[in-house]
């Protein structure tokens, strides 16, 4: 039988079995969920209110749990995406979530054909099913479809920039700006795009390059710096000074936080946080160094990222782990290196 | 001393760039984990063990709760928590805790101590293997990221046994390809304190037999086996159903309530329905049947490629983070210490059984 239509059947298959445990998840109901907050947030904003400055007089380490409460750290070009689905639509959010529960779906079986892409063509086919089956089902990327989180569809434009990366830039770049534009998990990952385009492109392109990845953010950011640059940048930073989880233990962290609480000043309060943050930040430097003295593809280099961000990130939400769960199928194939060492 | 130097293979130059910053490393290490915050005893998962081996040592059948009880839930108080582990961990810490008249809390302390020098000589395997795999940079970088993780410094403020276990089974995989019994005997060992390693037996009997021959095969697998047999037969004997439901409780408990699958709820529900405990066993094993088929979905592809044993393991850890229903942070350290043992792999080095 024909390889292309062997290969169709078989994912026709697996789509339908993916189909069937997904729509027989429990139902969801929308309200506290992340959605609702990126929903209502984008409700405020079309009302003229500036939803960046209640972090300002509200505490930059704890926010109120529930949709109603949190603060909007997405960048804004989340909730515009937002506003032109609900507002245009004129959709309610009980529709939209179910909406965005579809295009998760359909997002994750694209997900898992550039997966299959990826393995079959670095290794073999029987090890693009098994990547295949390991990102459909896997139990964190169905929670992320069950509480509606964008982490999925941010993570298949990131693995398709990472797929075009070095063969096309431009498409590269491209996609890595929708990424950012949905979910900034990809400014991790933007140095290292840029360092490599540096490395093989020069200059010149590399910052052609890094511009179109980054300048699409910029722009939709802009409103929203121009209105209360203050508020946006701790509203953004806020995953950064947040409260840690009540099992991260880090030696003296408690006392700098407990410093940081006694000062006044918004930025020497931030200041001292982030002197909690320098072994984040320490050990991404030392990540991003040996990745690039050690030459190695930009496939590689997401699960490495990823999985410094899981070992050392203060916070572990769930949705992260599709960010990991998924780079590490991605680089399936290292771990069965059949056709390497042919 | 030259001599000796000289037997590494090592110039001045290269020790110097070895040592110095692996002393450098375990300064900075030792100071970072004496000043983590410290963690009270009583509510610990220590403290069930402890208690459980006291009561192992008076004779009391530790095993035999769960049968007049749930065997989906258990109580969250450490004293009233089931007796999980093998038989082995209870008869180490009751012997350390009878013998040794030592209280609880003592003990506690001494194995965060032992789990600060454990954790060290995993992160030195760790990086001695990433070393000959690739080169010293990532070998460094594997090492930082295992000493000072947030996963492994948890596991010591916390006190879970977990970094034990592991290390023996890093000594297994380190040894597999020179020293097969001695790596079998390690295997061993980690499976008498936490029993994760069960999930490789077959993994590992695959290689052995791909490698060698079947009466090695068997061989290497009575190593593995028979401390676990012996340690066991006591209460396999006294109470074999007790046993059973008390081991495998990880398998049978109630999922985390972010775990979605279809009709999971349904067939917790059905299972309380029946009185029988074995037909409530049968109902929530075929809740299980997604576990269970992804792992054999992975046995088939170890059984049909040709990869390192290392990798695979890797590869088993991140199939039971994906799959499994219970997701508790101690876990996190089998998987992130396997990434790190293989994070050579991700620089484009192929590991040299491959070769």
């Amino acid at each position: 039988m024909n390889k292309f239509l062997l290969n169709f059947l078989i994912f026709i298959f697996i789509f339908s079995i993916f189909t069937w445990f997904r729509f027989n998840l429990p139902a969801k109901d929308v309200v506290g969920t992340d959605f609702d907050a990126i929903y209502l947030e984008s409700k405020k904003m079309l009302a003229g209110e500036h939803i960046y400055s209640r972090i300002l007089t509200g505490s930059i380490t704890d926010q109120l749990a529930g949709g109603y409460g949190k603060y909007p750290v997405l960048f804004p070009s989340v909730y515009y995406f937002m506003i032109l689905f609900s507002n245009f639509g004129k959709i309610s959010a009980d529709v939209l979530l179910e909406n965005f529960q579809f295009l998760i779906y359909v997002v994750d079986m694209l997900t898992a054909i550039v997966i299959f892409k990826l393995l079959s063509n670095k290794s073999s086919t029987s090890v693009g099913y098994l990547g295949v089956c390991f990102w459909l089902f896997n139990r964190w990327n169905t929670n992320g479809y069950y509480g509606v989180v964008f982490d999925s569809v941010s993570f298949l434009f990131l693995l398709i920039s990472a797929y075009f990366f070095g063969r096309k830039n431009y498409v590269s770049a491209t996609f890595l700006a929708l990424s950012l534009l949905i979910k900034h998990f990809g400014l991790f990952i933007l140095p290292i795009y840029s360092l490599m385009w540096l490395k093989e492109n020069g200059f010149k392109k590399s910052l052609i390059y890094s511009s179109i990845s980054f300048f699409p953010l910029v722009l939709f950011s802009v409103p929203s710096l121009l209105i209360d640059s203050k508020g946006f940048f701790y509203s953004i930073m806020f995953n950064f000074t947040r409260n840690p989880d009540e099992d991260f233990y880090l030696p003296n962290f408690g006392k700098i936080a407990y410093e940081a609480y006694q000062q006044e000043s918004l930025f020497k309060r931030f200041l001292m946080l982030m002197v909690n943050r320098s072994y984040f930040f320490g050990s991404y430097i030392l990540i991003v160094v040996i990745t690039y003295i050690n030459k190695i593809k930009i496939l590689n280099a997401l699960v490495l990222v990823f999985f410094w961000f899981f070992l050392f990130n203060s916070k572990a939400f769930a949705q992260y782990n599709i960010w990991i769960v998924g780079s590490i199928i991605a680089n399936f194939y290292l771990l069965f290196p059949n056709k390497i060492n042919s | 001393m030259l001599k000796r130097y000289k037997n590494f293979n090592l110039s001045y130059r290269q020790l110097f760039v070895l040592i110095i910053p692996l002393i450098l490393i375990l300064v900075v290490y030792v100071w970072f984990r004496i000043n983590l915050p410290e963690k009270q005893y009583f509510g610990s998962d220590f403290q069930n063990y402890y208690n459980e081996s006291i009561k192992l040592y008076s004779g009391d059948p530790i095993y035999s709760r769960i049968l007049s009880e749930s065997i989906t839930i258990q109580s969250s108080d450490p004293t009233e928590k089931y007796a999980t582990a093998f038989p082995s961990v209870y008869i180490i810490v009751g012997a350390v805790a009878v013998y040794g008249q030592f209280t609880g809390k003592a003990i506690y302390l001494m194995l965060q101590n032992l789990i600060l020098v454990i954790d060290f000589l995993a992160g030195l395997l760790i990086f001695f293997y990433v070393k000959r795999q690739s080169n010293i940079w990532v070998a460094y970088t594997a090492l930082i990221f295992w000493l000072f993780n947030r996963w492994t410094s948890r596991a010591y403020v916390k006190i879970v046994m977990d970094p034990i276990p592991f290390f023996f089974l890093l000594c297994s995989l380190y040894w597999f390809e020179s020293k097969k019994k001695l790596s079998a005997g390690f295997l061993a060992l980690s499976i008498l304190f936490k029993h994760f390693g069960l999930f490789l037996i077959p993994f590992y009997l695959i290689s052995w037999y791909k490698k060698g021959n079947f009466k090695e095969m068997l061989t290497y697998l009575s190593i593995v086996v028979i401390p676990l047999a012996i340690t066991s037969l006591p209460f396999v004997i006294t109470d074999v159903k007790g046993f059973i439901f008390s081991v495998g409780f990880n398998l049978t408990r109630q999922q985390d309530p972010d775990f979605h699958m279809p009709f999971i709820d349904k067939i917790y529900y059905e299972s309380y329905q029946v009185n029988s405990m074995f037909s409530k066993l049968m109902i929530i094993m075929i809740g299980k049947l997604y576990f269970f088929g992804t792992y054999t979905l992975l046995l088939i592809s170890h059984l049909v490629s040709r990869k390192n044993l290392a990798g695979v393991v890797a590869l088993v850890f991140i199939w039971f983070f994906y799959f499994h229903s219970v997701y508790l942070s101690h876990y996190n350290i089998w998987m992130v210490g396997m990434i790190l043992f293989n994070l050579s792999v991700f620089y484009n080095f192929i590991s040299k059984e491959n070769e």
